[in-house]
Formats: structure tokens, C-alpha cells, sequence
């Protein structure tokens, strides 16, 4: 079923524009800054909304390849990740492990906070 | 863990009352409080600003710590243990609050104690862009070296409450084994930090000789004036351990606040820092031993995140800022790749 308007990026701007623009200015201290954080988190559930999905192939594309794996999820195939780092086992591979980790890496920076991304 | 943090004040009045019992025990009968307020909470502890008004008429400036976070996975030092090394760095002549007295369980204020309030300037974005303290910045990298100098100088027979058995250990791999530990207690596959324990692992640095550490010493925990460092807060994390840790602490990207040319918090430059060392000790800085602590010291910070949306998640203790810090791992997960990308 297909819901009204506003659609999930919609409802997150009416949210993020309520938070910001009406109750951010009549806040001081902490509850402004929390006002703030809690903006912010909304603004980052949006870019997760728009990118995630396409992130998420693409990470299990190169988890995959990596590991050398036709099936397995996202989760699963990271946690083998991590643990053959920490055995060593990928230290011969370890150029296209830090390829690859970085560009998940520079992913969920592009969904939570793109800007470091120019620092 | 740490003593109970339970029967905390509920109210300002309440809190006052009990700060009055307290402080009259310590300081002497007809004590009054004045100007109570509460000022930030922090990682790990709630602080509040008072005054004390003795009997002679003299009137104290304090701040009551409490500590909030005791619940599983504490990695902060008791406030007992904070007080305790925070008396010795006094001592020692390290820049520090003066101590007043420990809160017992019979104070119903919780765990934590009470010490001299200082004025100045604490956050960092103030810190280095305020007109006002402008004049201090040139002197605070310098200021920094004489500081972890004169901390170093602290017999470890004296500071035994930081954990007894440090004697015949390397203290690089007692960190490293400690982050790896906690990565684990989070329960979060972290292919970056993974890379980063192993790169740490097979890199170890060569000073061996230990020391105490701050363990949060950086751009953050200084009050500053305009004549630069009046004092240096947050001891919770203090330790027995590598003199280099301090150095790389300090001097990691995000506690130069969008400052990257200025390595050393955003205000100074590693020459500084190392020569005013160098000639407090007599000790030499070895760099590729802070290049380690510097990928060290990203790893911890990313876990420090981590832990602070851990308990967001699996603990009462939950918060917006706290569930936020989960989100802002990967900050540091890209730091240490590109760390581990450019080291030599």
C-alpha cells in the first residue's frame, strides 16, 4: 500500500524544520544542544533513507569478492571480516582489505557526517 | 566498578542541605552554601558549581563531581582513585584543582568529591577562536610538555590504587589487549578497528618505561586564562603507563577542532611541545613512538563513541548525545585508516 504525502523524506523535514526553526531558538544549554544532536540524527535517517540501500549491495559485492563467497549476509560476512583481520589471514591481501574497509568506511560517512569527508 | 551512585540529591534544595552536612564535617560547623547550580554533564560524571561560606566568613569556590556512569563496561577510574592521583599531580606540582574531601555513602550524594572551582575557559571552539584567549595559545603547547613532564615525575610507589601489578609489563600491549577487550564487550563487527588493532599489534613502540598517564590529556579537559593553562581536569582515566601516551592523546585530529595545521589541539606545533618535555625530564621524545599512541589514541576515541551508544542502547542511562556518539564512530574509523594508510 502506498501512503500519503508526505512521503518518509517529507515527514523527516517537517521534523528536522520543527526542531530547528521553532524550538531550537526558545531553548538554552543542554536542551538546545540536545534539540540540535536530535536534528541532526534526523537529517542523517533522511541520507540513510535516499542512500543505504545501494550502499548496502555494494558493501556485500565487495564483502563477497573479498572473502571469496557466493552467499552470506551483510552482517555475517562482516563479522567473518573482522575476525580473519584479527587471525592474520588476510595480511597478504591487506592493501585490498584497507581498500575495500575504507570505502565502506567513506559510505557511512557519506550518510552521517558528509563534510569530514573534506577535511 | 566503582562505589554506589545511588540516593543522589533529587533537588536543589535537597542537594544543598547535603552538601551543607558534608562540607560543615570537613571544613567546619556553620558552614553555609551558597550560589548552587548545575553546571554540564559529561561522559562520566555530573558537575556542580557551589560556594562554600565558612564561619570566618571566607568563602570557598567549589565544584561537586558526582560520577553517573557505574553501570557494566565502566572504563573510568573510581572517584576515589580520581581524587586520590588528582591530590598527587597537586603535589607534584601539575596544575590541578586542590582537592576538599571525598563523598562517603553516608553523605547520600552518591560517589564522587568535591574541589577547588577555577575560572577560565574550557571549550575548545572558545578556547581557539575567542579574542580573550588569543594571548594563550602560542604558550600551550609548550605549557602541555612541561605538564606531562612534571606528572611523569610522580613516584609509581605512590600512586599503587592505579592498579598494583604494573610492574614487568609492556604498557603498548596492556592498552592494545585493554581496546581489543572492549571491542569485543560491544559486540560490533568494526573491520576498520580490526585493521587498526592489527596494524598497532605488529608495530609496537620501543619505550618500555612507564610512568603516570593522564590518559585524557587534550584540548577539552584545560581551563585556560589569557596567560594560558590555569589547570587540567578529567582524571578518570588516568593510569600507569607509556610516558609517549599522553603525547599522542593530544595530539590526534579530533582535538584540533577543524585546526589541522596546528597538530597539538588545534593551538600549537609538536616542537614546542616536545622541547619544553625534553627540558622538564631530560628524557627525549621519540616520534615514532607518538605516531603509535596518535593511532592508538583514534582507536580508544572510536571506542569511547562506541561505548557511549553501547550504553545507550543496552543500559538505562540513555540519551540523544549518547545514541548520536554511535553514528560518529566512523569519524574515527576513517582517521585510523588513513593513519595506518600514510605510516611509514
Amino acid at each position: 500500500m502506498s501512503q500519503d504525502r508526505p512521503d518518509k523524506a517529507e515527514l523527516l523535514d517537517a521534523v528536522i524544520e520543527y526542531l530547528m526553526d521553532q524550538l531550537f531558538p526558545t531553548l538554552e544549554g543542554e536542551l538546545a544542544f540536545h534539540a540540535r544532536v536530535s536534528a541532526n540524527l534526523l537529517t542523517i535517517l533522511k541520507r540513510e533513507l535516499e542512500l543505504g540501500e545501494e550502499m548496502d549491495a555494494d558493501e556485500l559485492g565487495r564483502l563477497r569478492s573479498l572473502l571469496n563467497r557466493t552467499d552470506g549476509n551483510l552482517d555475517d560476512l562482516t563479522r567473518e571480516l573482522a575476525v580473519q583481520i584479527r587471525s592474520g589471514k588476510l595480511d597478504d591481501q591487506s592493501d585490498q582489505v584497507l581498500v575495500d574497509v575504507k570505502q565502506s568506511v567513506e559510505d557511512k560517512l557519506r550518510v552521517t557526517s558528509p563534510k569530514y569527508l573534506e577535511s | 566498578m566503582s562505589e554506589s551512585s545511588e540516593n543522589t540529591a533529587e533537588t536543589l534544595a535537597d542537594l544543598e542541605e547535603k552538601l551543607r552536612a558534608v562540607t560543615a564535617r570537613h571544613l567546619g560547623d556553620g558552614v553555609t552554601i551558597d550560589n548552587a547550580d548545575i553546571a554540564v554533564g559529561g561522559g562520566s560524571n555530573r558537575t556542580w558549581s557551589f560556594d562554600a561560606v565558612l564561619k570566618s566568613g571566607e568563602r570557598l569556590p567549589l565544584i561537586l563531581r558526582q560520577e553517573t556512569y557505574a553501570g557494566p563496561y565502566n572504563i573510568f577510574e573510581s572517584p576515589s582513585a580520581q581524587y586520590r592521583i588528582m591530590a598527587a599531580a597537586y603535589d607534584a606540582g601539575v596544575p590541578v584543582p586542590k582537592t576538599y574531601y571525598l563523598l562517603e555513602n553516608q553523605d547520600g550524594l552518591g560517589a564522587g568529591f568535591v574541589m577547588e572551582r577555577i575560572d577560565g575557559e574550557t571549550i575548545p571552539r572558545k578556547i581557539l577562536r575567542d579574542p580573550g584567549t588569543q594571548s594563550a595559545l602560542p604558550k600551550m603547547a609548550a605549557q602541555c610538555g612541561d605538564i606531562i613532564g612534571t606528572l611523569q615525575s610522580i613516584d609509581l610507589s605512590d600512586v599503587l590504587f592505579l592498579g598494583p601489578d604494573f610492574e614487568d609489563r609492556e604498557p603498548a600491549r596492556v592498552e592494545l589487549e585493554m581496546q581489543r577487550q572492549r571491542l569485543d564487550d560491544y559486540q560490533e563487527a568494526h573491520p576498520a578497528f580490526e585493521l587498526g588493532l592489527r596494524w598497532l599489534e605488529q608495530n609496537l613502540p620501543k619505550t618500555q618505561r612507564q610512568v603516570v598517564v593522564h590518559g585524557d590529556f587534550r584540548n577539552g579537559n584545560f581551563i585556560v586564562g589569557p596567560e594560558g593553562i590555569r589547570s587540567v581536569l578529567d582524571w578518570e582515566l588516568a593510569h600507569v603507563g607509556s610516558p609517549m601516551e599522553d603525547f599522542g592523546w593530544l595530539c590526534i585530529k579530533s582535538w584540533r577542532f577543524g585546526i589541522d595545521h596546528k597538530p597539538v589541539g588545534g593551538f600549537g606545533t609538536r616542537d614546542d611541545l616536545y622541547a619544553a618535555y625534553e627540558a622538564r625530564t631530560g628524557h627525549a621524545v621519540d616520534p615514532a613512538d607518538v605516531f603509535w599512541w596518535e593511532v592508538y589514541g583514534v582507536l580508544k576515541w572510536g571506542l569511547i563513541n562506541l561505548l557511549q551508544a553501547f550504553s545507550h542502547l543496552n543500559t538505562p542511562r540513555r540519551s540523544v548525545v549518547y545514541a548520536a556518539c554511535g553514528r560518529n564512530v566512523c569519524q574515527m574509523e576513517y582517521d585510523l585508516l588513513n593513519m595506518i594508510e600514510k605510516a611509514p
